[in-house]
């Protein structure tokens, strides 16, 4: 290896330390026996995470992210998984305008989206409920699975379903026999990263919240701005737990495409 | 023959598809007889995957009609057609065993679970893969997954098999052995095959009867034998096998019609004009085609082959190319009038070099007239009917 | 075939009237909140403050967009040169934080910048003096750039995989030096995978919000920010919808140089889209 080479691979290292490192920190001290968020943290107690369970605007943050996220995985694979197929059947201009209009909420600021839908949440009484959130999630989840099914799509082989067919196999029947299950890598990692993206949402959903309905990332962005609260440090914790974890599961999941060849 | 399943009969009539302005496929006629093997044979872009996908109902006709055993499909969903296909790409379900991807059609037809796992172990045996199972499709090579693909479309004795160029994807070795095994199984099954190639050889070696296709029609339809000795157009006998391709003319004479070769300075006996007599064609210009194996190849000595032998004719030609192949000797030849290839079989090849000039020799009755290549927008129409006629004719003997 | 395109229909719909109503219901509402006419927009134009944070905005997008730039490009290039082992590993290493919480990664920065934070008791053990980053340009700037590396180097990545390493090598042999043969060939070739990442970064960096909420200064508040202030703190619907209009412009402002750069560059835009996700 030569010099330059060695250069490069340290510069890197120190990029790669930057990407993943800090966030790490937060662990430790969710462990604090002290109230405080100095580093390094003092001795050892489960008393965040307590405080975070007991505490009904934390816990029931969780709860309600929980909930909004399963199901907001739900309805953004099918919505998304049907319309990436759909596309892939029309001709490439209505194909690529049509895709272009489903990944929009991923290019135009959610801030923009956010103010927007809270004026209509204003008129139509949605905000603070649990349809307002699914709404607004899966707006912004359809076209993390649109985007990953359709490169599923891209790559999956027509013959297979005009083999069904031939096998006496009806369109719904060869869609829900034969695509789903060679779609089924890049669907699931769609639903992951559909909850993922609706689990962490924050910027929306600080919008249409109120105090009988909030998520907890907004309950931790409350947090942040007026406390020293090492309780924030154990909520943040059990997020990066939930969302690596369902990144993992995305990330694997297309893998099991590779094998497949 | 034990014949599980009764094959259908498969009839087009006249049909055309066009895509936007571009025509595919333009009066398309054919009748397949039950349990018949019909290969349709054409280079790409010839209209006969166009004709295969609308018997299997992926496209619909512009206009025309398809029937199964005289019920007219047009318009019927392709899972209701009851139909096996092969494809090119073998489009096995990645997801599935090899067992289940066979038991899938059987599934879809309604067969209860005794009857399923006995077809499937009937389909597996008939192409040898019984050992095979419980793999997935991913840990087979190119001629396991294609038997497994052949096993699939005849699990449930379909009475029409389509297959789509199902050996293009094999080496030369895997597809001898598997188009064997093609030609078995169609004996077995008795299933009416409607096979879709561009391999002559592959067309020539299954087919009872060959569809030529070129430009998006037929070109010519009957037995292997009967393309190649007599086939109806110039297309038809450059795209199957090889031949000396000659100019003339058919012109009358007192005894009936006669061809006379273009240039007939290029006798090899004496200095007159080379003609003989034929039987039915168009008055005008035209060529001759003779089968390399119907012409000998002579150095020019004195005693010329052409002369004497009665009911021979000849002329000389300058040899550009020799390939030695093996079990003949392979002569790429050219005269005034035309050229081609002529083949001798290698013990009695006679040792000629490039630029040598050469007699040919053939039997008249071997030289067979076909209209001019230039002259064939419009002929083409009569000479399809007629090829589709005598396609018919053959039928019914 | 024409009804299987049905099936895109559901979520067509959705994102119209889930989407595209509430954009261009804020859209609306810059021109006729409080009463109709420009003078929100007027606001837009002559208020110091509002001219300051676009233009704040605007800047810091810029060098996030340069720093990520300028730190993925050598990252994207030890990828693509790499055995596909580390590659995996490199790739695993911009993935994860990809799907990390932005609240907790602002919240974990929070902890290191901090007056008592991590940082400066390294700072401290070492005998240098402390440091205050929490609450400046600097410390957004750190968070944003950490949160948009990967948008950064994966369409640098799949650019570089795609050039021939034969290219720079022919060079050299014909007598470049080595950096030569970089700025020269492997450069220009890497520019679309260039575009495409700043593309979205930029854009990216105009809507963040967390981020400088909690990082930065309130006294230098960007778009987004002071989008939600002005509607959700003073009620003033019509100068957050000028606001947000300015972002959009903004947005479609990039857009189109990229557009126009892309065609002078005979890259096709359409790539450049499919490179960006």
């Amino acid at each position: 290896m030569n010099r330059s080479r060695i250069v490069l691979w340290v510069a890197c290292a120190v990029i790669g330390l930057w990407l993943i490192a800090p966030t790490l920190v937060v662990i430790p001290l969710s462990f604090n026996e002290q109230r405080s968020l100095a580093f390094p943290p003092q001795g050892f107690s489960l008393r965040w995470y307590e405080n975070f369970f007991s505490d009904s605007q934390w816990f029931g943050g969780l709860l309600n992210s929980l909930q909004i996220a399963v199901l907001v995985a739900v309805l953004a694979t099918v919505l998304g998984t049907l319309a990436a197929y759909g596309l892939s059947k029309v001709p490439g201009f209505r194909e690529a305008f049509g895709r272009n209009i489903l990944v929009s909420p991923m290019i135009i600021p959610s801030v923009v989206f956010g103010v927007g839908l809270y004026a209509v949440f204003l008129n139509l009484g949605l905000v603070g409920t649990l349809p307002g959130f699914l709404i607004a999630h899966t707006v912004l989840s359809v076209p993390y699975v649109v985007v990953t099914v359709g490169s599923t799509l891209a790559s999956f082989d027509t013959q297979l379903e005009q083999a069904a067919w031939v096998c006496g196999a009806s369109r719904a029947r060869a869609f829900v026999t034969v695509t789903v299950p060679a779609l089924l890598p890049g669907i699931l990692s769609g639903a992951f990263f559909a909850f993922i993206t609706s689990f962490d949402e924050v910027i929306v959903s600080m919008f249409i919240s109120s105090p009988y309905l909030q998520t907890l990332p907004v309950r931790m962005f409350a947090g942040m701005q007026r406390e020293v609260d090492p309780t924030i440090a154990a909520a943040a914790t059990l997020i990066m737990i939930t969302t690596t974890a369902a990144a993992i599961g995305g990330i694997l999941s297309q893998q099991l495409r590779r094998r497949r060849r | 023959m034990t014949s599980r399943g009764t094959g259908a009969a498969l009839r087009l009539t006249e049909i055309c598809k066009r895509f936007g302005s571009v025509a595919a496929a333009t009066d398309i006629s054919l009748d397949v007889a039950p349990g018949e093997f019909v290969s349709l044979l054409g280079p790409s872009g010839s209209g006969k995957t166009t004709t295969l996908n609308m018997i299997a109902g992926f496209e619909e006709p512009t206009s025309g009609r398809i029937a199964i055993n005289d019920r007219d499909v047009t318009g019927i969903p392709i899972h209701r057609r009851n139909i096996g296909m092969v494809f090119q790409g073998y489009a096995l379900f990645p997801h599935l065993t090899v067992g289940k991807n066979v038991e899938y059609p059987l599934r879809q037809h309604g067969y209860g679970r005794d009857a399923r796992r006995e077809a499937v172990a009937r389909a597996l045996e008939t192409v040898s893969l019984s050992g095979l199972r419980d793999r997935m499709p991913a840990q087979l090579s190119g001629g396991q997954r294609q038997r497994v693909a052949l096993a699939r479309a005849i699990a449930y004795d379909p009475p029409l098999l389509l297959m789509d160029e199902p050996l293009s994807a094999l080496d030369k070795a895997l597809r001898e052995g598997l188009q064997f095994e093609i030609r078995r199984i169609h004996r077995e099954l008795g299933t009416t095959v409607v096979y879709v190639t561009h391999d002559q050889d592959e067309a020539l070696a299954l087919s009872d009867r060959i569809v030529v296709f070129n430009d998006g029609r037929v070109q010519q339809v009957g037995a292997p034998s009967e393309l190649y000795s007599r086939p109806a157009n110039d297309f038809v006998s450059r795209f199957l096998g090889e031949s000396i391709h000659l100019r003339g003319a058919v012109r009358e004479s007192g005894r009936g019609l006669e061809f006379v070769l273009e240039d007939s300075r290029a006798d090899v006996s004496a200095g007159g004009e080379i003609s003989w007599p034929v039987k039915e064609a168009r008055l005008g210009a035209a060529q001759t085609m003779i089968r390399p194996e119907n012409v000998t190849l002579a150095p020019l000595d004195g005693t010329s082959a052409g002369e004497g032998a009665p009911g021979t004719t000849g002329i000389r030609a300058v040899v550009r190319d020799v390939v030695y192949t093996g079990h003949s000797v392979k002569y790429v030849v050219e005269c005034p009038s035309g050229g081609g290839v002529v083949r001798m079989s290698s013990s009695g090849a006679p040792n000629v070099s490039p630029g040598q000039e050469v007699g040919l020799s053939w039997d008249i009755g071997r030289a067979r007239v076909l209209g001019e290549r230039s002259v064939r927008t419009e002929a083409d129409g009569a000479q399809v009917a007629g090829a589709v006629q005598s396609g018919e004719n053959e039928e019914r003997r | 075939m024409t009804k299987a395109g049905t099936l895109a229909w559901p979520a067509l719909v959705l994102i119209a009237a889930a989407f595209f109503v509430p954009v261009a219901m804020i859209i609306a509402r810059s021109f006729t909140d409080p009463e109709p006419g420009l003078q929100n927009y007027t606001w837009l134009m002559t208020n110091a403050t509002a001219q300051g944070v676009v233009l704040r905005t605007v800047w810091t997008a810029l060098l996030a967009t340069v720093i990520t730039a300028v730190l993925a490009y050598p990252y994207a290039y030890l990828m693509a040169t790499s055995s596909p082992l580390i590659r995996g590993l490199l790739l695993i290493v911009v993935l994860l934080p990809f799907w990390t919480s932005m609240m907790v990664r602002a919240f974990a920065w929070i902890i290191i910048l901090q007056r008592n934070g991590l940082l400066n008791t390294a700072l401290d053990a070492v005998g240098l003096p402390p440091v205050a980053i929490l609450g400046t340009n600097a410390a957004v700037l750190i968070g944003m750039c950490q949160v948009l590396m990967p948008f950064m180097v994966l369409p640098l990545f799949s650019v570089m995989l795609g050039i021939d390493m034969k290219l720079p090598l022919a060079a050299r042999i014909m007598g470049a030096p080595g950096w030569k043969a970089f700025l020269g060939v492997y450069l220009p070739l890497s520019l679309p995978g260039v575009f495409a990442g700043a593309l979205i970064v930029f854009i990216l960096s105009l809507g963040f919000y967390v981020t400088p909420a909690l990082l930065g200064s309130p006294r230098e508040q960007l778009v987004p920010n002071a989008l939600y202030s002005q509607v959700l703190e003073l009620l003033a619907w019509g100068r957050g919808g000028a606001l947000a209009v300015a972002l959009l412009v903004l947005v479609g402002a990039v857009f189109l140089l990229l557009y126009l750069v892309a065609r002078a560059f005979g890259v096709r835009i359409g790539r450049i889209g499919g490179a960006a996700l």
